[in-house]
């Protein structure tokens, strides 16, 4: 059977198909604001011909993300975000305890019980929003790559920091740095110890830990400056599987193939 | 009914409550009445008392008017910003006063100027500042409705002076009211409302009770619509009296016989303060995923709160009251019993407590109530209605309820609040419970 998984993120869309309990096919692009669906049909033509199928090999289509709704006419069925995200995490992790997902937008926390369930579920607080955003939006505008990024010590080794509060005052802090003549790698050191902040803050509220296997999934994964920083932060060693910034997409590809339990209680009407 | 898994039917009291809440709505600012504002009623409403003197609460107003009428809300809002009440002030005073401001009700009439105010202290500032804001615009003379507060544990020393002074703040305020207005208070009536202010409490705590069965017969939707009836919301005695009987008689029945509140009833939840008064139908929403909010610690302390008992049982909370045969022969004694009544019997030990137990009190809630989830929100403003949130979120959770948050300014100020972010959490937050919605 072949499935094809959506995540219409704020910043980028993500497609997985997925054959038979493996990802064939992937693809990402921006998501293109409001022309989110002509984005998403683009990525899912991407990804298929990255698996070399065609539309009509399709059994079944499930998107999540923030803009879902917004390709109701090519998905079949939406899930919202933590449900994608467990999935993802217990097929790429069997032993996973907790599930980080830190998207543009979004940063989503959940533990999981012995049952495979979510116990418990943050997500960040509005001011705390936009933490993958911010992080992009800072690094052009200090000009530096991820690849520039990679070595960067967890916190700016001088001790400046920005705002770990509002991400509009953290940018308006990192810029009177760079007024003030600290360097651009000293300010992203602060940026991303802010974002680290942000995030941790969310793994904090989850008042019964388990942290026996932290799966970290989302485009972030891909910053390594941020993982080591994060790792530092937060003592948790996280796992980061090979497809981990596909995670929202694999996790719609997973359920509409029907992979593991179906999550939902049945709507039974008495 | 999609996912229909209980037997409902409409309330047969909600007629009732609707004509009663119109007529409160309209009978406020009469031009015949002295008008005031600011509190006088947690269990007794003692303005009552005196024939032609009203005084207006703003937070039921403020509220309405949220609830109501989003534009005006607004104008309301700016007309109060703009006098220098911040947007850290509670959204009902700063939607009540901007019609101070503005000189007009919401259906266009002209905004009956006060002639006194009787503001209360609070752990929220906004209901202290009331006074102030009233004063500010017109100097009105003011009396202040003193509350027993302090942090800790109950204490008979330090309440007893307190009482004292209260009672005596209270003496004076009827005095004063009686030699200014020319008005005669009427001691039998109060003392009457006392008694009727006794029962209805204790028919409240009865319905509270019956709203922990499974399936509720009563959900936090149709309760906020009707509990300020008789207390914020001011009826004549008898009548309060009378409708509070129906509710009782008619939950009552819809407990024993299953009849729901909803019919989807698959999931409890709470939340700890009044809602956002601009976003109510969250509620009905929720209920497309069969989840139902039971109640809050808001509703919790305005009833009378529920504890389990030592033999697991689950009754009204004990609380130290006076005994039902206390002499009530001079107004002193009338003022004992209320501000007694007030300051321990209902607002102190459940308000004033829970202020300072807040922390822990909403898992005595959810433990009484069988709550599956607990949705608190997170204002900007209105320090009162946000204070020791995530804290209460914290001990939740290790307890196994679910807390999910919400975000915004305030119940009675919707600026900030993003209704899509919300519903999506809402949907995030069910999906993560395992329930889906029922189909439309
Ligand atoms: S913020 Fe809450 S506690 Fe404070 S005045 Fe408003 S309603 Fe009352």
């Amino acid at each position: 059977m072949i499935t094809a998984g959506i995540d219409v993120g704020i910043e980028n869309v993500k497609v997985v198909i997925l054959e038979d309990g493996k990802a064939i096919g992937r693809s990402k692009g921006r998501s293109g604001g409001w022309k989110r669906l002509a984005a998403t049909e683009t990525a899912l033509g991407e990804a298929l011909r990255d698996a070399g199928k065609t539309a009509g090999d399709v059994s079944r289509t499930v998107a999540t993300g923030k803009g879902k709704f917004d390709v109701a006419s090519i998905a079949g069925d939406v899930i919202t975000e933590p449900v994608a995200a467990l999935k993802a995490a217990q097929f790429l992790c069997q032993e996973v305890t907790t599930v980080v997902d830190v998207g543009a937008d979004e940063t989503l926390v959940a533990s999981v019980n012995e049952k495979g369930r979510i116990e418990q579920l943050v997500i960040n607080e509005k001011c705390a929003a936009g933490v993958g955003s911010f992080l992009r939006n800072m690094a052009r505008r200090l000009e530096l790559s991820l690849a520039d990024m990679d070595g960067l010590p967890p916190v700016a080794p001088d001790g400046s920091t920005v705002s770990d509060g509002c991400i509009v005052f953290g940018e308006l802090d990192a810029l009177n740095l760079l007024n003030n003549g600290v360097s651009a790698k000293e300010v992203a050191s602060a940026v991303t110890a802010s974002a680290v902040i942000r995030v941790t803050n969310s793994i904090n509220d989850i008042t019964v830990p388990r942290l026996d296997k932290v799966v970290l999934l989302g485009g972030l994964t891909k910053n390594t400056a941020f993982v080591k920083a994060l790792n530092a932060r937060s003592k948790i060693e996280f796992a980061i599987p090979e497809d981990a910034e596909y995670g929202g997409a694999l996790g719609a590809a997973l359920y509409a193939a029907g992979w593991g339990d179906s999550y939902y209680m049945e709507n039974k009407t008495a | 009914m999609k996912g229909q898994i209980w037997d409902t039917k409409p309330l047969e009291y909600w007629e009732k409550a609707k004509e009663l809440r119109a007529r409160w709505e309209k009978s406020g600012d009469r031009p015949d009445k002295v008008v005031g504002q600011g509190n006088t009623s947690f269990i007794v409403d003692w303005q009552q008392a005196f024939p032609a003197i009203t005084v207006i609460e703003d937070n039921p107003r403020g509220s309405t008017i949220a609830a109501k009428n989003f534009k005006e809300a607004r104008e309301c809002r700016l007309a109060s910003e703009i006098r220098g009440w911040g947007r850290e002030i509670c959204g009902y005073h700063g939607v009540f006063w901007g019609q101070q401001f503005l000189g007009r009700q919401p259906d266009g009439s002209p905004f009956a100027e006060r002639e006194f105010v009787i503001p209360f202290p609070c752990v929220c500032d906004s209901h202290a500042k009331r006074g102030q804001q009233c004063r500010d615009f017109k100097p009105v003379p003011q009396w202040q409705n003193d509350m027993t507060m302090y942090l800790g544990e109950l204490d008979e020393r330090r309440e007893a002076p307190m009482l004292d002074h209260r009672n005596y703040c209270l003496y004076k305020t009827i005095n004063d009211l009686e030699r200014i207005f020319g008005q005669k208070f009427d001691d039998e009536k109060m003392v009457e409302m006392i008694r009727a202010g006794k029962e209805i409490r204790k028919i409240r705590q009865e319905i509270f009770i019956y709203m922990t069965y499974k399936p509720a017969p009563l959900s936090v939707k149709e309760l906020y619509s009707t509990y300020a009836l008789g207390g914020l919301v001011k009826l004549p005695v008898q009548e309060a009296l009378d409708f509070w009987r129906m509710v009782r008689d008619e939950v009552k029945w819809r407990a024993e016989n299953k009849v729901a509140a909803v019919g989807t009833e698959r999931y409890r939840w709470m939340e700890h303060h009044p809602p956002g008064y601009y976003f109510l139908k969250y509620y009905r929403y929720m209920e497309k995923y069969g989840a139902v909010c039971i109640g809050s610690q808001y509703t919790n302390f305005t009833f009378g709160a529920l504890e389990r008992k030592a033999d697991g049982s689950i009754g009204a909370r004990d609380v130290p009251d006076h005994p039902a045969d206390m002499p009530i022969e001079t107004r002193e004694d009338e003022l004992r019993y209320t501000t007694g009544a007030d300051a321990r019997a209902l607002s102190s030990p459940t308000f004033k407590v829970d202020e300072y137990l807040r922390p822990y009190a909403l898992n005595e809630f959810a433990d009484v109530y069988g709550v599956d989830g607990a949705l608190l929100s997170i204002w900007r403003s209105g320090v009162g209605c946000t204070l020791t949130r995530k804290e209460q979120a914290r001990r939740l959770r290790k307890a196994g309820i679910s807390v999910f948050h919400l975000e915004g300014n305030q119940g009675g100020d919707n600026t900030d609040y993003d209704e899509k972010r919300v519903i999506e959490q809402l949907d995030q937050w069910m999906e993560s419970q395992g329930l889906r919605k029922f189909e439309e």
